[in-house]
């Protein structure tokens, strides 16, 4: 009996299947014309209460009044970012899909380490307002005071420091860069792995390792527990200005930068829908630029920062060349 | 089968089992090692899994019954009371069986025929299974069931699913 | 220590904002039913109120949220119990037990001994919170990978306590569920196991693996009664014998007083929530009963050992959060992420210049925990009425339900097929004499035991003598093992004089094992 009523199931399925492509096929001028007509999903390709989360929530209400739609919050975590992406792609490029994400590094990391099944250009940038730097830091209490101190220290015995980074990052890259700049013999450190930035964070401030490599907006509400040591990045940081540059700590080395997080499309929809991604360009501006936007996010210690298209496609492919540069580093 | 002077039985359900672990086991240490053969990666896949293979040589021999020593174990049972169910208990274990089978073309059908279909022809299938012979009872249950689980977690998760009819 | 006028200022918090009491009861039942429904954590369910709360205030927010937290603490009991399915990791150990007495028709009683361990132990979770917050939290951070590896050999050795006819098919079952548990992308990068599916590099989801392993051996073979419990007269549902279950936990001090210990230091430690917690508490608790060999069988000091640990940890959770700003689990994760969503940042610098709020929210915690004295009686009571349902009616709802809780996780078709495929596994292990449960806890441990125990090995430069650096490990090995020889040594006496006995049955065991396995060929 059951076998019965599912073969006709089948039967009104496959029918019901046409009805539905036949709709999704339905010529795109006559969808952007009208855009947006429905709500809008963002993904974001982290678990609840992350970074991006947060930044989507937040800034959600300010874009809504500028798309005139509401937004609906698509959490898709999952092999660092890989499924979110890959479910982005796969969504119709209607512009009923928006990405909010950490694009850098971890789409290109997705690409070089995990064989993603797309390329780092599939995705175009809209804004990226965050912008992470890696710091290596130690707990407050610890003994170690400078960067100088740690470089002079594993000098001399590689082991005799402990430390913690996250494998396959901008920060570990970082961390191997500026060992070999200085000469240290990378292959005798005491290296422990942790499996994001959070745990790493934690032993850092809990002196469980002697000197954390790890991305540094994350330290902010541990501030009082952690001594910055140096931060990779080539000018004074906004948010964490008494971080030592380390270009100040007299080592010569190249360095990545760290997570850039803001919004962003396939590219799919930018060439084929050009109406829709502006649009969609227009209304993150005047959301980003309201007044009222900045002073709420700012008092969550999210950012808003309008650099564009251009610059934030920029800094995105600049990160990605990078990555694939230092890629054996990662290995 | 037979093994010097004593016939041996086979059980191979749990021969099959055993092995299937076993093979398991054996591909995901091959496929461990040939990513890496670095401290990090094998420190505890490797002995965890060496463990494991010697713990399948160990009870390899149990899958093998010498034939009288399980007559002698089986003739004291005839008296057991639970000997009797056991017709009962085949008729158990196929509607176990029908139950599974339908479970698994409900996960994998999901998608394909949609979640309202799918769930609606599970649900009457599991009805069927437990007993429910009544027509009117099995279409108005599993209708119920699937509207309320449909606009339910509808209501409460952000992901679509994919309907035929809903 | 606590700081008086901040109590005082924080009483007047609690009393200026009575209008954010309302949003207690509202939680509370959002969290016990979302948590019961199998496949939603206590994560998911907060993750999906969340939205809602950004509308409100931040106290009543916070009251919110944290209602709904502490009701989904005790909320996956409830499967767990009438169903043998755990809603979450969390309340595993509460199947081991609760499903067993109610099979028995203790349902009821059951169900008032997990509600009473919980509420107990939620209260003196917080209370203790209370009192230690700080000095807590800088313990917290010290906790080193060694101290965690302790921990989950800790948790592994509740293994010895689920006993089996063949303990050489528990170890394979056990190595078995510490490599599925292990698939994935190591914390060192490797990637092992996938077969090339994208979704396996996190590894296998916890959730839709246990129930499926657990569904198979439980859900499925109900199909075969017309009702969960077969004697007609033990279904009765009634508030006479949830009271008398509720009453009798006041009975054991000890376990509640053992649960609680664990589940806060448990709870504190980030990253590892409370689903360890429950399943120590739970070991520890069998191992040092009179009475151990009736664990597993109905004794409702399992109920409560396992329960009593949940319940605190969610207090230890709450202390890492506030204190240091960071997530003991996921469900904390959401609570900071509603924290900052009002613009608040918890962590150390919010505990010093915020103490009174600190402490309010704290107080309105202990306030939820009694209120769910009440509002949880009257949830089991509802809930209870499920074993009145004939199983034609319940079985396909409930195996929908856990389909769709399962895709829910991820709002994929990986989800349900875990299930599926782990219900098959979970049906043959279950055939062949193999202790489904051992599997279970080797998946829910796996990914802990390969993380820490590589840390430790990283840090210490594979030098083992580092462990006598480490005097918080040493003390973690040294309780285990004292806990053991004890145990050993107090047991020697009465298990000579059960020897025969045991000896007897286990033969009997045996010979009934024998003829239960249709032997083919």
């Amino acid at each position: 009996m059951t076998d019965f009523t599912r073969r006709d199931a089948f039967k009104i399925s496959a029918g019901g299947l046409a009805a539905v492509s036949g709709m999704v096929a339905m010529p795109s001028i006559l969808r952007a014309a009208t855009y947006p007509s429905r709500p809008i999903n963002v993904i974001v390709p982290f678990a609840t209460g992350g970074y991006n989360d947060r930044l989507s929530r937040a800034f959600m209400p300010y874009l809504e009044k500028e798309l005139g739609q509401p937004l609906v919050i698509v959490n898709k975590p999952g092999a660092g970012t890989q499924l979110g992406n890959s479910y982005a792609l796969n969504q119709p490029a209607d512009g009923y899909s928006i990405l909010c994400t950490s694009a850098a590094p971890y789409i290109p990391l997705t690409v070089l380490l995990q064989n993603a099944p797309y390329k780092v250009e599939d995705f175009s940038m809209i804004n990226l307002p965050s912008r992470d730097y890696t710091l290596a830091a130690t707990s407050s209490d610890g003994p170690v005071k400078t960067f100088a101190e740690v470089i002079d220290k594993l000098k001399k015995d590689p082991s005799s420091l402990s430390i913690g980074v996250q494998p396959a990052s901008a920060d570990y890259a970082n961390m191997v860069l500026v060992f070999q700049a200085a000469g240290i013999d990378a292959s005798k450190l005491r290296i422990v792995t942790y499996d994001g930035g959070g745990p790493a964070r934690n032993a850092t401030a809990g002196a469980q390792v002697d000197v954390g490599f790890v991305g540094g907006e994350g330290f902010l509400p541990l501030k009082t527990k952690i001594r910055p040591l140096a931060i990779f990045a080539a000018e004074k940081v906004e948010w964490y200005p008494d971080a030592p540059l380390i270009g100040s700590t007299g080592i010569k080395t190249d360095f990545v930068e760290g997570s850039q997080r803001g919004w962003a499309v396939t590219t799919k929809l930018r060439n084929e829908q050009p109406e829709i991604y502006k649009t969609l360009v227009a209304a993150v501006e005047k959301a980003s630029k309201n007044p009222k936007s900045i002073e709420t996010l700012k008092l969550q210690e999210l950012a808003t920062t309008w650099y564009g298209p251009e610059a934030s496609d920029k800094a995105y492919l600049d990160n990605a060349a990078k990555m694939a540069k230092y890629v054996d580093l990662l290995k | 089968m037979r093994i010097g002077r004593h016939s041996y039985d086979i059980d191979y359900g749990h021969l099959s089992l055993v092995t299937f672990i076993a093979a398991v086991v054996f591909w995901y240490l091959l496929d461990a090692r040939s990513v890496s053969l670095s401290v990090n990666n094998l420190l505890l896949v490797q002995p965890v899994a060496i463990f494991a293979l010697a713990m399948y040589l160990f009870i390899l021999p149990q899958c093998f019954h010498r034939v009288d020593a399980r007559e002698a174990a089986k003739s004291p049972t005839q008296k057991d009371p639970l000997h009797v169910t056991i017709p009962s208990e085949r008729s158990d274990v196929m509607r176990m069986l029908a139950l599974g089978v339908s479970l698994g073309l409900m996960v994998f059908l999901l998608d394909v025929i949609g979640f309202d279909i799918a769930i609606f022809l599970f649900s009457a299938a599991a009805m069927a299974i437990c007993g429910e012979r009544r027509p009117l009872r099995l279409l108005l249950f599993s209708l119920g069931v699937t509207l309320v689980t449909i606009y339910g977690f509808r209501a409460l998760i952000s992901y679509p699913m994919h309907t035929m009819l809903l | 220590m606590i700081d008086v006028s901040a109590f005082n200022e924080a009483l007047g918090i609690m009393f200026t904002s009575v209008g954010s009491w309302g949003w207690i009861v509202p939680g509370l039942i959002v969290g016990l039913v979302f948590s019961a429904i199998p496949g939603i954590s206590i994560t998911m369910a907060m993750a999906i109120v969340l939205p809602m709360s950004l509308y409100m205030d931040f106290f009543s927010a916070i009251v919110f949220l944290t209602s709904v937290y502490t009701g989904a603490g005790f909320g996956g009991s409830v499967p767990a119990i009438l169903m043998n399915i755990p809603g979450s990791p969390s309340s595993f150990a509460t199947t081991f037990d609760g499903y067993a007495m109610s099979q028995k028709g203790e349902h009821n009683e059951a169900l008032g001994y997990a509600l009473f361990a919980s509420t107990l132990c939620g209260i003196a979770g917080y209370v203790l919170l209370l009192l230690v917050i700080e000095p807590l939290a800088d313990i917290v951070l010290r906790i080193g990978p060694v101290e965690m590896f302790a921990v989950a050999i800790w948790g592994m050795m509740l293994l010895g306590s689920l006993g089996s006819t063949y303990i050489s098919r528990g170890l394979l079952a056990a190595a078995f569920g510490i490599l599925l548990g292990t698939v994935g992308m190591n914390t060192a990068g490797f990637t092992r196991g996938t077969l090339g599916l994208p979704v396996l590099l996190d590894g296998i989801a916890p959730i839709p693996a246990m129930i499926g392993l657990l569904a198979a051996s439980q859900l499925l073979s109900l199909a075969t009664r017309d009702y969960i419990i077969e004697a007609e007269g033990s279904r009765e549902v009634s508030l006479r014998k949830i009271l008398k279950g509720c009453w009798g936990t006041l009975k054991y001090p000890g376990v509640l007083l053992r649960g609680s210990i664990i589940g806060i230091i448990i709870g504190a430690v980030p990253g590892v929530g409370s689903s360890i917690g429950n399943l120590i508490a739970y070991a520890e608790t069998k191992r040092t009963a009179k009475d151990s060999a009736t664990f597993g069988k109905g004794n409702p000091k399992g109920v409560i050992a396992a329960e009593s640990a949940v319940a605190s940890g969610e207090g230890g959770s709450m202390a890492t959060m506030l204190a240091l700003g960071i997530p003991g689990g996921g469900a904390t994760a959401i609570l900071i992420a509603a924290f900052m969503m009002h613009n608040i940042v918890p962590g150390p610098s919010f505990i010093e210049t915020q103490k009174p709020m600190v402490y309010a929210i704290i107080l309105n915690n202990i306030v939820q925990a009694i209120v769910l004295l009440a509002v949880g009686i009257g949830f089991i009571y509802v809930a209870s009425n499920i074993m009145k349902v004939r199983t034609r009616y319940v079985l396909p709802a409930i195996l929908v339900i856990a389909t769709l809780g399962t895709f829910a996780v991820t709002g994929e078709a990986a989800g349900p097929i875990t299930l599926f495929v782990f219900a098959l596994l979970g049906y043959a292990l279950n055939r062949y004499q193999y202790p489904v449960s051992a599997v279970v806890v080797g998946i829910l441990l796996g990914r802990m035991l390969e993380t820490e125990f590589l840390r430790s090995y990283q840090l210490s430069g594979g030098n083992p003598l580092y462990v006598l650096e480490r005097p918080g490990a040493m003390a973690i090995f040294a309780v285990m093992f004292i806990s053991l020889a004890m145990t050993a040594w107090g047991k020697r006496k009465q298990n000579r004089a059960e020897a025969a006995e045991a000896e007897a049955m286990l033969r009997m065991q045996d010979e009934a094992s024998h003829a239960h396995t249709p032997s083919k060929g």
